[in-house]
């Protein structure tokens, strides 16, 4: 009788201290975040900061479960479950062409992220920060890179016909550099190697070019100015690269493999596009190697302008449905703003930083045998001060696709005429405004 | 009570078929009456809508991006019933001829297209249809002497390659249908042509292609509809459908990309309720023409 009134007692002291123990562990348990990306390699870098996160903050350690989804499913998933509140991740990478879309639509839905980039805001390249913001300086989005535009020069082909890349300051400079070394190799009478190659479906070379000179799509208040004068300039030129002076190619785009192998092949002396076209060259482009070196863009004539802009891009963001909002803003400020954070960008992702102090990093003084032993990331550190806010709209999905499946397809790969394009697709677009 | 409500005539067939309906209305009538609702919007994401009438019907017929893509797909249309009809026909009677040796094998070859999956298939003719030299398709145009095309460039070779691919992967169905519409023609009826001395292209010609004639309204009318509905194609060959100088958007295409990339979900439905208009008018008058509503009668 006693004994069995032990053996209770007992066992009911052990369920008591079990009991405690779970409850003790689920105080004490992570914070779970979803977090949906497009690319397999942010996900892998958002779990390692999520482990270093843990690690420094161990009273507030996350559960960081990353999901890649493919990339037009995941922005569509993401606008419908923000906009009927259900299903949102916490945490979500959106690409900068989307952004202003699902911005948009979702403004109430997506978090503010203003107070904790403040306490970044000096270290940090600040222009990058507009693709992503309202015009009333409410911040959506943390971007992943810079994007620094850059020349890629083909140094073998350049040198061969009599140019040295440092001579080429100006646009005008690049065009007569460009005249020595397009030329007909099989003796057709066309020319068959070229200075550069003009995409008629994507706008990188446009957007390189009109960004220097501060214009592009969108004003700050988000006014259509494709039609601007600064904008036209460009497309004149690089049509007058193509038809006038035969110094440039019509491509479809710069992201497929028969366009990897025409560089490979060493059919174009040159390219510009932003930094992480890098990764591109290293990747698809392997007998290049040596030959490539990596230079600011040429000037406009005049003095106009800068030397750099930006290009592309991924604005992550914190939803509303975020099961701890502001933990989960100070964890993604954490991930992209620290200087630590910059330092890995560049290491694991490959990206320039927008973090300004970890160009200070000892990794951004390496020299790379593939770009001629130069050490580029300083080339693009001197640049960030080059670079202009950009500014974006709702509509910039239907301008990209305006621009991409008809405007530059009518002027590059049809010859079309400059002005009466550009003003057509800039006034289809105020139509929707 | 409730034993008396089972043995009512009445009643007891729509307790059966209330499951039906009840997902029939939810899932298909619903749909259609909020998107007949959501067309007379303007719709600024899922939560803000502005009545606007019969604006968004107004601006679809002057929308240049939609008579383009009305036009691509009445290319499509006719390109498959040019390709569609024939070709499948054709197969059909060769493969109904008693000379004809291992038909169940051809029969196989030219229907397993019709059982891939349209991703993949259009996934595979990208790959097929590259534009380089080296591109498969290229290869084999060029053994017969021809220049390499760039099919998926040029905005003259969208909408063929896009045939191309119908044809591959639908010949087989219309096989089927016109192979089961062969078995139904009388023998006797080619016998007795032949007795009275019609060679094989009027035998063909008057006894087979009248005797087949609902079975091709039937193929016609589904190459129509079909036609007019294009999307997975179209957006698998160039990534969301970004033709080459929108050379082949769709209707369809236009439609998802109004909904889901720009947001307007009141104009996505204009769009969807006028394709499904022009659908029907065409098949009725299709229809009419071919004299089909004559033979029911």
């Amino acid at each position: 009788m006693f004994l069995s009134s032990i053996k209770k007692v007992l066992v009911l002291s052990v369920i008591i201290i079990f009991g405690m123990l779970f409850t003790v562990s689920s105080v004490s348990a992570q914070t779970e975040m979803d977090m949906w990306t497009f690319v397999n390699a942010h996900a892998e870098f958002y779990e390692m900061m999520a482990e270093n996160w843990n690690q420094e903050n161990p009273d507030r350690a996350i559960t960081l479960n990353t999901q890649v989804l493919p990339f037009n499913q995941m922005h569509d998933k993401l606008n419908i479950a923000l906009q009927t509140g259900m299903g949102a991740p916490d945490i979500v990478d959106i690409e900068i062409g989307k952004f202003p879309g699902i911005l948009e639509n979702n403004a109430e839905t997506l978090v503010d992220l203003s107070s904790v980039i403040d306490e970044y805001r000096d270290d940090i390249l600040e222009a990058r920060l507009a693709p992503y913001s309202t015009p009333d300086n409410k911040v959506y989005g943390i971007p992943t890179h810079v994007g620094t535009y850059l020349m890629y020069y083909n140094v073998d082909m350049l040198e061969e016909a009599g140019v040295s890349i440092d001579d080429i300051e100006t646009w005008d400079d690049y065009l007569e550099a460009g005249k020595k070394v397009s030329k007909d190799t099989d003796g057709d009478g066309e020319n068959d190697q070229f200075m550069l190659a003009v995409p008629s479906e994507e706008a990188s070379a446009f957007d390189g070019m009109s960004r220097q000179l501060g214009s592009n799509y969108f004003d700050q208040d988000g006014n259509v100015i494709l039609d601007r004068e600064e904008n036209i300039r460009t497309l004149k030129r690089l049509k007058d690269y193509v038809y006038k002076y035969e110094i440039a190619d019509v491509v479809t785009d710069y992201h497929e493999q028969n366009f990897y192998n025409a560089l490979n092949n060493e059919k174009y002396a040159s390219i510009f596009m932003p930094q992480w076209y890098m990764i591109r060259f290293t990747d698809f482009m392997p007998d290049l190697k040596g030959k490539i070196r990596v230079r600011p863009l040429p000037a406009w004539p005049n003095g106009e302008g800068t030397l750099s802009t930006m290009g592309g891009g991924t604005g992550t963001a914190v939803t509303q449905e975020a099961s701890d909002v502001e933990l989960a803003k100070e964890f993604l400020a954490y991930a992209k703003l620290t200087r630590e954070a910059g330092v890995k960008i560049w290491t694991d992702l490959g990206f320039d930083p927008i973090v300004t102090d970890a160009y200070n990093d000892e990794s951004f003084q390496e020299k790379f045998p593939y770009f001629g032993n130069e050490k580029v990331m300083l080339t693009i550190q001197d640049l960030q001060s080059e670079i202009q806010p950009l500014y974006f709209s709702d509509l910039l999905t239907r301008l990209r696709d305006q621009l991409n499946e008809e405007t530059l397809y009518e002027i590059f790969e049809n010859g079309g005429d400059v002005e009466k394009n550009i003003k057509e697709a800039a006034e289809k677009l105020r139509a929707e405004q | 009570m409730l034993k008396n409500l089972f043995y009512n005539k009445k009643v007891v067939p729509w307790i059966f078929i209330t499951p039906f309906l009840l997902f029939f209305t939810v899932f298909k009538v619903w749909p259609i009456v909020y998107s007949a609702y959501l067309s007379l919007h303007e719709m600024s994401g899922l939560n803000t809508s502005n009545f606007v009438g019969l604006q968004n019907y107004f601006e679809v017929f002057s929308d240049s991006d939609f008579l383009k893509a009305v036009w691509n797909n009445t290319k499509y249309m006719i390109g498959t019933m040019i390709t569609l009809i024939p070709i499948p026909l054709i197969f059909a009677v060769l493969l109904d001829s008693k000379h004809c040796k291992g038909k169940n094998i051809y029969k196989a070859i030219l229907f397993i297209p019709t059982l891939t999956s349209l991703v993949i298939a259009a996934a595979v003719f990208k790959i097929l249809l590259y534009e380089g030299e080296a591109g498969i398709i290229n290869t084999i145009i060029g053994l017969f002497g021809f220049s390499p095309q760039k099919w998926l460039i040029s905005p003259y070779l969208t909408i063929p390659s896009v045939i191309l691919i119908a044809t591959w992967r639908w010949t087989g169905m219309n096989l089927i249908y016109f192979t089961t519409g062969l078995t139904g023609i009388s023998q006797e009826l080619y016998e007795s042509a032949s007795i009275d001395g019609a060679n094989m292209l009027q035998r063909f010609f008057y006894i087979t292609v009248p005797l087949l004639k609902p079975i091709i309204i039937f193929v016609a009318t589904l190459n129509l509809i079909g036609g007019y509905k294009l999307f997975t194609e179209v957006f698998m060959l160039w990534d969301g459908g970004a033709s080459p100088g929108k050379s082949a958007l769709t209707m369809a295409v236009l439609l998802y990309r109004t909904a889901f990339s720009y947001f307007e979900l009141g104009y996505a439905s204009t769009i969807g309720f006028v394709m499904a208009l022009i659908i029907l008018i065409l098949s009725l008058i299709q229809l009419k023409i071919t004299g089909f509503f004559n033979e029911e009668e």
